[in-house]
């Protein structure tokens, strides 16, 4: 490994975690509630990969039930865990599971009868209910909309949550327990510090260089840790830090989402793709999502995005047992990798969402750590395990914090039609907000005093008060367009952006006094990002409303269109 | 019978107005159908030939287009073009503006007010400052203040689309409410020389002209995105026109045209037809509605592959080619129809979204038809969708339709 001698360093820190997504600032919070001193870099945005762009549930891993029960109990107490420290981020999703008509049908309903009575011993982990078994006419009564050919079906219990907010509210309480966190910030290279003499008790230390990609300005950090929890990045950041990859492997899964303009249905609904893999449509927060693929990848991971085959193959198979489906309107899509555990041959479905930690010592690289595989519903899990490694060396007093302290916002979660009406909001406002605040939309509400214009509602779809936008921005670390997005869900709902991308825009701009044309310009990435992922799930009436909302970009904002070099 | 020749326009936009206008000035009976509205009613104003964006916004007019636009009586055409302000934040250029809007040009170097009212779609500081650091503003030494100024007249237009406050403006006692209002503003801050305002200005014709005098300085809209007034004004300059040039409208939806022994049919919605010497398609492009896409997968029933069909198609049925890039659509790429992704903008240069539509000869005559069929406007390949592009192609597949 290389030794990188640079004096000019802006920070030391006990312990550097590359990778934003849910693992790193789960292990950035963990550590920081331990008083360990930690600093957190991430490439793009928080929760820009997998943890952003998931299913979004905290589901008790029903289906590792089969092959590994410890998967499923570990899961489901973890999913118990997260929701006392987060009870605003969490919604229930009540699934139906129709199963075909016919002897295969009738047989197969009594196995799955059986295989949820065994789930049922670790629902009460996530207080979630034990499994109904539904005749066809207990199913068509729930969901009319359920294709009729069924011999009965299953309803389980299971929990959803914005991934994206889960790791935004981990990054916040690490930055508030004194971690320092660089967004937008790429790791160029992991070196061994040349030793000092003010460095004899310290055993080995790092030097972290990298460069804010907005702004362009170098970063050097020292640590004597290093965490890799870059997910399906993990290898490129593996031979960054000159371990090499080989023990750095990741089977790169990409799964893709199809999103709805609204709840198409009232629960969420299993069906089978045409290959006979368990895909789902499933109300999501205030709209229908569809998922999932899982295909081995092996694309650019900055430029994850959906394809139309990959949507033709979710709507047919959920077609089948949801016909309405067709009829519904795509607002969108979303793709992300899975960082699961290599493994050449199995099919990647059966391959294990488990984790692992890889210590780097025996590749000459002692303190640094790299975070394989894992999920959103065992972050907590995983994270306290990398953070158990580093605290009995950095802090063997301290023990793991994270499943009894509750994430920001997560103590006492108001009321939101009563803090709706004593501020004046809309109510719908109001819950959106509590949804995503919890007790702190309070703090949001708060700025209402001294301004009350910024009550003012930016994305009329979600809905996202001109407050909230200019809280995430100062607080949670927004720093474009798409960051607030991804933090509040402004312009991800059905006008794509339309009505609010340019007005947020200006607000980007105006907090962290940037140009206005620079706030326009990330106005116009966004709408495009926008685009890409909107047209590959257009159907005939999407198509109009594309060809509406180009010549009105092009328009009253331009658009850099394709000879400008767009991709 | 006269040899006075008939023609039948489909589609009562821009293009189809145009197209009925030169038709009837060329001394042919027109009749224009009429189905609901499409691309130009949702225009907020700007008269392009092309996207402003990426190429030079000036070009001169033949006079005698220059006369059909005039007789239209709906917006300006300036020599040096305009410089308009869009309620994205955008200041950008134009070849003309609908008469409502603020060309900064005419308004001259110089402090702009820009009013905030109690409307939250309209961020009169963040706009104030956007329009101000673009390139042509600064370069007219023009800025843009943002000043509060009472604009609801009641409560409940705070949330009122842009269009329905234009329409209160219509009203006169109204229009004079809102300039006292201005007034009391700028009698408050001199020194402005000119009022930039939310696209409220009216929507049977524009209000600007009047609030201006009224006011004292030069008054004008901003750009609306959707929903803005500027597509109802032309409605009705349209129909205005129509009266005086004794076109008549037909309200309804064509379903098919084809070739007769003497002319060209055009059948009806509801088992009626029309008869002409000739017919021009002005029927719009995907977001007016006369084109269609419908990738075989949206008809599928839950079980696939259905046909593959031809994945954009002429709403009104006709043996008119459809392309794009001057040649006829292939056929479908696969079992579904199109790839979106290969199609729609903003994936590729050839995001035939945007430039599918039926091909023509330099007269506006569809290929491979018998003599008498016509297109123009949005539903033409490879034309930019502009507003004076679709003028200008409407003035002469009309012009051919008559002759």
């Amino acid at each position: 490994m290389k030794v990188d001698d640079t004096r000019s360093i802006d920070g030391t820190f006990d312990v550097a975690v590359i990778g934003g997504g849910v693992n790193g600032t789960g292990v950035a919070r963990d550590l920081s509630l331990r008083g360990i001193k930690v600093v957190l870099l991430e490439r793009n945005d928080l929760a820009f990969g997998a943890s952003g762009n998931s299913s979004g549930m905290i589901h008790g891993g029903l289906r590792y039930l089969q092959s590994n029960p410890k998967v499923t109990k570990e899961s489901c107490r973890d999913s118990g865990f997260i929701q006392a420290i987060a009870p605003h981020l969490l919604f229930r999703i009540p699934f139906l599971m129709p199963i075909a008509a016919g002897l295969k049908g009738r047989i197969m309903i009594e196995l799955i009868d059986a295989y949820f009575r065994a789930y049922d011993d670790y629902q009460p982990l996530k207080r979630s209910k034990t499994h109904v078994r539904l005749s066809a006419s207990d199913l068509s009564a729930l969901e009319p909309g359920i294709a009729q050919k069924v011999s009965g079906g299953m309803g389980f219990d299971e929990w959803g949550i914005d991934g994206a907010r889960l790791c935004t509210l981990n990054a916040v309480d690490a930055k508030e327990h004194g971690a320092a966190l660089y967004m937008h910030t790429t790791v160029e290279s992991i070196a061994r510090a040349r030793a000092s003499s003010d460095d004899q008790r310290e055993p080995h230390a790092y030097i972290v260089r990298a460069t804010d990609r907005i702004t362009e300005k170098k970063v050097i950090i020292k640590a004597r840790y290093v965490v890799n929890s870059t997910g399906a990045w993990g290898p490129i950041t593996a031979t960054l830090g000159g371990v090499g990859s080989k023990r750095v492997r990741v089977r790169p899964g990409k799964g893709i989402h199809v999103v709805f303009d609204r709840r198409v249905s009232n629960y969420a609904i299993i069906g089978e793709a045409i290959d006979g893999r368990q895909i789902f449509v499933e109300p999501w927060q205030n709209m229908s999502v569809i998922g999932t693929t899982d295909d081995d990848y092996y694309g650019d991971l900055d430029d994850v995005v959906a394809t139309s085959e990959e949507v033709r193959y979710l709507v047919q198979g959920i077609a089948r047992v949801f016909p309405a489906i067709r009829q519904a309107r795509a607002i969108g899509t979303y793709a992300g990798v899975r960082p699961t555990l290599y493994d050449f041959g199995p099919n990647e479905d059966s391959l294990s969402r488990e984790h692992a930690v890889i210590d780097h010592a025996e590749d000459g690289a002692p303190g640094v750590y790299s975070m394989i595989g894992g999920k959103l519903a065992s972050y907590r899990l995983f994270a306290q395990e990398m953070s158990d490694i580093l605290g009995n060396q950095l802090a063997p007093s301290s023990r793991c914090t994270t499943h009894e302290k509750p994430l920001p916002g997560g103590d006492k979660v108001p009321d939101a039609i009563v803090l709706a009406g004593e501020n004046e909001i809309s109510p719908v406002a109001g819950r959106r907000l509590v949804y995503r605040h919890g007790s702190r939309a309070k703090r949001v509400l708060q700025r209402l005093v001294k301004k009350p214009r910024e009550r003012a509602i930016v994305c009329a779809c979600e809905p996202v008060l001109e407050a909230e936008v200019r809280h995430v921005i100062a607080h949670e670390m927004a720093r474009t367009v798409d960051d607030v997005a991804r933090r509040t869900r402004l312009g991800l709902g059905a006008c794509g952006g339309m009505r609010c991308a340019a007005r947020c825009g200006q607000i980007v701009a105006d907090e962290l006094g940037l140009s206005p044309l620079d706030g326009l310009d990330q106005a116009r990435t966004f709408l495009e990002k926008q685009a890409k992922t909107r047209v590959v799930a257009m159907g005939p009436e999407q198509a109009r409303q594309e060809a509406l909302a180009l010549a009105q970009m092009r328009s009253t904002l331009g658009i850099k269109g394709p000879d400008k070099g767009s991709r | 019978m006269s040899a006075q020749r008939s023609v039948v326009v489909i589609g009562s936009g821009i293009s189809g107005t145009a197209a009925a206008l030169a038709a009837a000035s060329s001394g042919a009976s027109v009749c224009v159908l009429a189905g609901a509205a499409g691309a130009t009613v949702l225009s907020g104003g700007a008269l392009d030939f092309e996207d402003w964006a990426t190429s030079a916004p000036h070009r001169k007019l033949s006079d005698d287009t220059e006369r059909a636009f005039l007789q239209l009586d709906f917006g300006s055409l300036p020599d040096e073009g305009v410089i308009v302000a869009t309620t994205a934040g955008i200041v950008r250029p134009a070849a003309g503006a609908d008469h409502a809007l603020l060309d900064l040009d005419r308004v001259g170097r110089g402090a702009i007010l820009v009013p905030r009212g109690d409307h939250p779609a309209w961020d009169a500081p963040a706009l104030a400052r956007c329009w101000g650091a673009s390139a042509l503003a600064t370069a007219r030494s023009v800025t843009f203040v943002a000043l509060d100024a009472q604009l609801n007249r009641f409560k409940d237009e705070r949330f009122l689309p842009d269009a329905e406050v234009a329409a209160r403006h219509d009203d006169d006692a109204r229009l004079d409410w809102l300039a006292e209002r201005l007034r009391e503003v700028l009698s408050r801050n001199p020194g402005f020389v000119g009022v930039l305002l939310p696209p409220w200005l009216g929507v049977k014709s524009s209000r600007a002209e009047t609030l201006s005098k009224r006011v004292g300085i030069r008054c004008g809209e901003a750009i609306a995105g959707l929903a803005g007034p500027s597509g109802s004004r032309f409605t009705a300059a349209r129909d205005r026109a129509f009266s005086k040039a004794s076109i008549g409208i037909v309200s309804g939806w064509a379903t098919s045209t084809r070739a007769t022994k003497t002319g060209w049919r055009v059948d009806l919605e509801g088992d009626a037809w029309l008869d002409a010497d000739a017919v021009v398609l002005a029927s719009g492009g995907l977001v007016g509605g006369g084109l269609a896409y419908s990738p075989s997968a949206a008809s599928a029933a839950a079980e696939l592959p259905p046909n593959a069909m031809p994945t954009i198609r002429s709403t009104v049925m006709c043996d008119a080619i459809l392309g794009a890039h001057d040649e006829p659509i292939g056929s479908p790429s696969t079992f579904f129809g199109a790839q979106p992704e290969a199609i729609a903008w903003p994936f590729a240069r050839d995001a035939w979204i945007e430039r599918v539509g039926i091909l023509v000869d330099e007269f506006g005559k569809t290929r491979n038809t018998p003599d008498g069929l016509f297109a123009c406007g949005d539903a033409l390949a490879d034309r930019p969708r502009a507003w004076l592009d679709a003028f200008v192609t409407g003035i002469r597949a009309g012009r051919a339709a008559a002759t």
